[in-house]
């Protein structure tokens, strides 16, 4: 309507005057921006909604009775008439080009977006600038007055957005989920499984030690083999001279046992042979020729008091031990079970289950019992207490 | 329940109201404008007023509220100067703003250029604003105060420094901050049982670790205390002596003829029995043992091979794969895996086995029944 | 015996020792990380004093004409009958009163009032802020809008206000509540002594000692 606006009371009241008939208020100003035919499409529309629609063509400008707002214009049309429905005012930029839609509901539910984002897709450029203001705002009316506005959105203005964003660079879409928040836990969760890691590891290792067992020093130990060996090398020398000796004495005397005097010669003659071997013998070497000194004074003893040679029944787990008594023991040793004569030391030592003095050699650095060390002829006839002669076994080897 | 609050005084809306307010004190300031202390800004634009009534130059000051009343748009601030000004009808230097218009300068009936004390403001603004951090800026306030300090100055213009000065002599600038809000404090707080948290681990790390720390220092205090001589180190060498003192005896008395080997542990011991060091002693007893022994043609007594101190070895214990004659109770201790209560050396906690002595190498005899041979050797 | 005693005597004191000094460091770590207040100008001061003082409607002097007395009445006796604490102030917009902005002046009222409510700033028509600092999230709607008639506004705004109610207090803990806290610092602390005694390990290989230390752990 044209004639002069006086204060914004009056502005209230014209404007409402035309909202309260044709549900379109259009300034005087803009009035060349839109046609005729427009405008009556305009007013079909918002006759034709369902839901109360009322359109406020109204530049405003800061400073002015409503502080430039068109919400505040369109809140204080309510204010004061009361009538709920769907306003909606586009705020000018400038020129009539550039506009923003206010919209304001009271009582309803219904928003004018999508129909904006379709009539601004019809009707404007890139640059979101409305050239027709008319026809957008036949569009926009018409859209929500038909309540088709979604589908139009659908069909029109979705497959072109999704194509422009397709087109751009992509944009990370995910935003950066409170990633200090993120890396922090993961953080703590990686410390907490090193740090469960790390004690399983020292358990681990722990446990296959074993308790901390008391063990000498590997020096002290080839030390006191060492010294070990040697004792029994110059204990089987000291008595092999020893036999010479009574060999020489004895072979004056014809009345001998043969078959002891035999053995005697024998036995003697294995142990000379052995510790003829080398200067520095091995310790079940120097066991050995022990073993068979022993045994050739046994059977000397025998011939020169006349009787049969038995041959000395040995301690199975060490040949040095006191003789065995007459029962044997069972051992189990590495799956298979023996029978064998053992001391009584050994058998005392075993029955209370501590370690018995056996006759062992150091192999990879573990101590295994000498049947185990594979030194021939010892270890497979271990020294003669399983029943096979020693010297036999001896010469066979040699 | 409200509290009984004075009625507060209205501040003037009006442009009369504004003017009757300047006749009684030619600077107003609204708290809308006092820039978060409008009593020092009062203040200082008073001090600042003063100082140019000195010079002889009326001027009135209103940082105001937007009045009730229609002005124009883009020059609110001159057109309420403007209206002011015709209220008041006084001459003088007028310095008018509100929170919505430009600061506003007009001179009436003064000798001042307000068109160059305008401009002159703008670059002292500028260079004003060139110095602040990000989020401050110079106020309102301030802009009048250099509106009023240009009006006295020659040229209408101030330096760099004259801005420094003029900002740093009053409240002008506008250093708000940013307030936290509610939820970023109490982000910032953390959980309510984090405390809990942090005590119960820093506790029992502290608690864990200290015990076995300490657990490690006692088992080492233990281990050197354990090391002390025993109460028997004080009868070894009278044991020692004597038995010198007695194979002394049976060998001079001997009818028969005395071995080489017996007369070698003798002179052996006699020559050990005194030394000062408690290895020698102990070897020493155990020569004199050997030599009486070897005299009586019984076989050679064999000591524990970890303390010869102990007695005799009652079995052949099994240490690390090899044989070793033992005492009971240093068998008893090997059996269960433990270390035997060895005898040390003379400066140290080192078993004595350990180190690099004749005694190591011949475990006192219980090694190398030829013990006397090489101590003689090795002395000699 | 009484060496075992006393190492643990000593041991629990050090536990006790490291704790407080664990909770100083973290008490440090999070005031460091707490951002600091800004300065509160006059405009905040006086509406602050007024609400802490038992009103729950301040109006400044240059608001009468927003906010005239029998309004401001009549929406002190609509925010008295709140359950939940109401508090409005009334000032006339401005960037040169002492605060950034809309949030920071709430914010600064929030912090010195110091009561858990629904906070309102109105500023003029279509200016101004709602805002709650409770702890639970409030039942019901309030509106924001702040344009057309001041009086219509607040009274429904106040109104609205005075119908929420307080959300039922939520029991959820990050930690799970205090045994779940317990838990949880057991866990770090296992993985801390793990750590810590690997890297004495290590630390006494490289002084050419043993990996492990003398003694045990009984």
């Amino acid at each position: 309507m044209s004639g002069r606006i006086g204060t914004d009371e009056d502005l209230l009241a014209t404007i409402w005057s035309a909202l309260d008939t044709t549900g379109v208020w259009v300034a005087p100003e803009v009035s060349a921006e839109i046609d005729p035919d427009e405008l009556s499409a305009i007013q079909d529309a918002v006759a034709d909604s369902p839901t109360p629609l009322y359109l406020v063509v109204q530049p405003l400008s800061d400073g002015d009775a409503f502080g430039g707002e068109p919400a505040e214009l369109l809140t204080q049309l309510h204010d004061r008439y009361d009538a709920d429905g769907l306003y909606l005012a586009p705020q000018f930029y400038g020129d009539f080009e550039s506009l923003n839609l206010v919209e304001r509901a009271w009582g309803t539910d219904q928003d004018a977006w999508d129909a904006h984002a379709v009539a601004e897709h019809r009707h404007g450029d890139e640059e979101r600038d409305i050239a027709d203001l008319g026809a957008y705002l036949a569009d926009l009316t018409r859209l929500i007055a038909d309540g088709d506005a979604r589908a139009a959105y659908d069909e029109e203005v979705a497959p072109a957005r999704e194509a422009a964003s397709s087109t751009e660079s992509s944009v990370p879409s995910t935003s950066p989920e409170s990633s200090s928040d993120g890396s922090g836990d993961l953080a703590i969760v990686a410390v907490l499984g090193v740090g469960v890691l790390v004690a399983a590891i020292v358990v681990a290792a722990v446990r296959r030690r074993g308790p901390r067992t008391f063990a000498l020093p590997d020096s002290v130990v080839s030390q006191v083999r060492e010294a070990h060996a040697d004792r029994i090398e110059q204990e089987a020398r000291d008595l092999v001279l020893e036999l010479g000796e009574a060999v020489r004495r004895s072979e004056l005397d014809t009345d001998h046992d043969t078959g002891a005097w035999q053995a005697a010669l024998d036995h003697y003659d294995a142990a000379t042979r052995v510790l003829d071997g080398s200067d520095d013998l091995e310790l079940l070497d120097a066991v050995g020729a022990l073993v068979l000194a022993r045994q050739a004074r046994a059977a000397l003893d025998a011939a020169t008091s006349g009787k049969t040679f038995r041959p000395l029944r040995l301690c199975y787990l060490n040949p040095l031990h006191d003789s065995p008594g007459r029962t044997s023991m069972r051992l189990e040793q590495d799956g298979h079970t023996l029978d064998v004569p053992v001391c009584r030391t050994c058998r005392s030592d075993l029955k209370a289950g501590r370690d018995p003095d056996a006759l062992r050699v150091e192999r990879r650095g573990r101590a295994v019992l000498y049947v185990d060390s594979g030194v021939e002829p010892w270890a497979s006839t271990a020294y003669g207490t399983l029943g096979t002669g020693l010297v036999g076994a001896l010469h066979r080897r040699r | 329940m409200p509290a009984a609050v004075p009625t507060p005084s209205p501040e003037a809306d009006t442009v009369a109201g504004i003017a009757a307010a300047l006749r009684e004190d030619p600077v107003l300031v609204h708290e809308s404008m006092g820039n978060g202390r409008t009593d020092e800004v009062h203040e200082s634009l008073g001090e600042l007023v003063d100082d140019l009534a000195d010079a002889g130059l009326p001027a009135y000051v209103a940082l105001v509220q937007t009045p009730n009343v229609q002005l124009a748009s883009r020059d609110s601030g001159d057109d309420l100067l403007r209206l002011i000004h015709a209220e008041l009808d006084e001459p003088g230097l007028y310095v008018v703003s509100t929170p919505v218009g430009q600061t506003a300068v007009a001179a009436y009936d003064v000798p001042v250029d307000d068109v160059l004390v305008s401009l002159g403001r703008y670059r002292a603004m500028d260079e004003a604003r060139s110095g602040l951090p990000e989020g401050d800026f110079v106020s309102t306030a301030g802009e009048a105060a250099a509106l009023l300090t240009l009006a006295t100055d020659d040229d209408y213009l101030l330096s760099a420094g004259e801005v420094d000065d003029l900002m740093a002599s009053g409240p002008w600038l506008a250093e708000y901050g940013d307030e936290p809000m509610s939820y970023e404090l109490d982000d910032a707080q953390g959980e309510p049982l984090t405390p809990l948290v942090v005590a119960v681990a820093c506790g029992l790390t502290a608690l864990v670790v200290g015990w076995r720390l300490l657990r490690a220092r006692t088992a080492l205090a233990r281990e050197r205390r354990g090391r002390l001589p025993a109460p028997v180190d004080d009868r070894t060498p009278q044991q020692a002596r004597e038995a010198v003192a007695d194979l002394r005896r049976e060998v001079d008395r001997s009818i028969r003829l005395v071995p080489d080997e017996v007369h070698g542990c003798l002179e052996a011991a006699e020559r050990l029995v005194e030394s000062s060091s408690r290895l020698d002693v102990v070897g020493a007893l155990v020569l004199a043992e050997q030599g009486s022994a070897r005299l009586r043609g019984e076989r050679l007594p064999l000591r524990c091979y970890f303390d010869p101190r102990h007695g005799p070895s009652a079995r052949t214990a099994t240490v690390s794969g090899v044989s070793l004659p033992a005492c009971t109770r240093c068998a008893e201790a090997l059996a269960s895996g433990g270390e035997p209560d060895s005898l040390t050396v003379d400066r140290g906690d080192r078993p004595y086995w350990r180190d690099d002595s004749i005694w190591a190498e011949t475990g006192f005899g219980s090694l190398d029944p030829d013990l006397w041979r090489l101590v003689t050797e090795r002395t000699r | 015996m009484s060496g075992r005693l006393r190492d643990l005597g000593l041991a629990l004191l050090v536990g006790v020792l490291a704790a407080g000094a664990g909770l100083g460091v973290y008490d440090l770590w999070r005031d460091q990380g707490t951002p600091g207040p800004a300065p509160v100008g006059d405009r905040v001061r006086h509406a602050a004093e007024a609400l802490a003082a038992g009103d729950h409607v301040y109006v400044a002097a240059d608001a009468h004409d927003l906010v005239p007395p029998e309004l401001e009445a009549r929406l002190e006796d609509l925010a008295a009958d709140s359950d939940v604490p109401v508090f409005l102030a009334v000032w006339e917009a401005s960037s040169q009163a002492g605060y950034a902005g809309v949030w920071d002046a709430v914010s600064q009222l929030q912090r010195l009032v110091d009561e858990q409510g629904v906070y309102v700033l109105y500023l003029g028509p279509g200016d101004g802020l709602v805002n709650d600092n409770l702890d639970e999230p409030l039942l019901g709607d309030l509106p924001s809008d702040f344009n057309g008639d001041p009086a219509r506004r607040l009274e429904e705004i106040v109104t609205a206000a005075g119908q929420t109610r307080p959300g039922p207090e939520s029991d959820w803990d990050y930690w799970g509540g205090p045994g779940g806290a317990v838990a949880a610092g057991a866990l770090f602390a296992s993985g801390a002594i793990a750590a810590i005694l690997v890297l004495l390990g290590l630390g006494r290989l490289a002084a050419g000692r043993r990996f492990r230390m003398v003694g045990g752990w009984r």
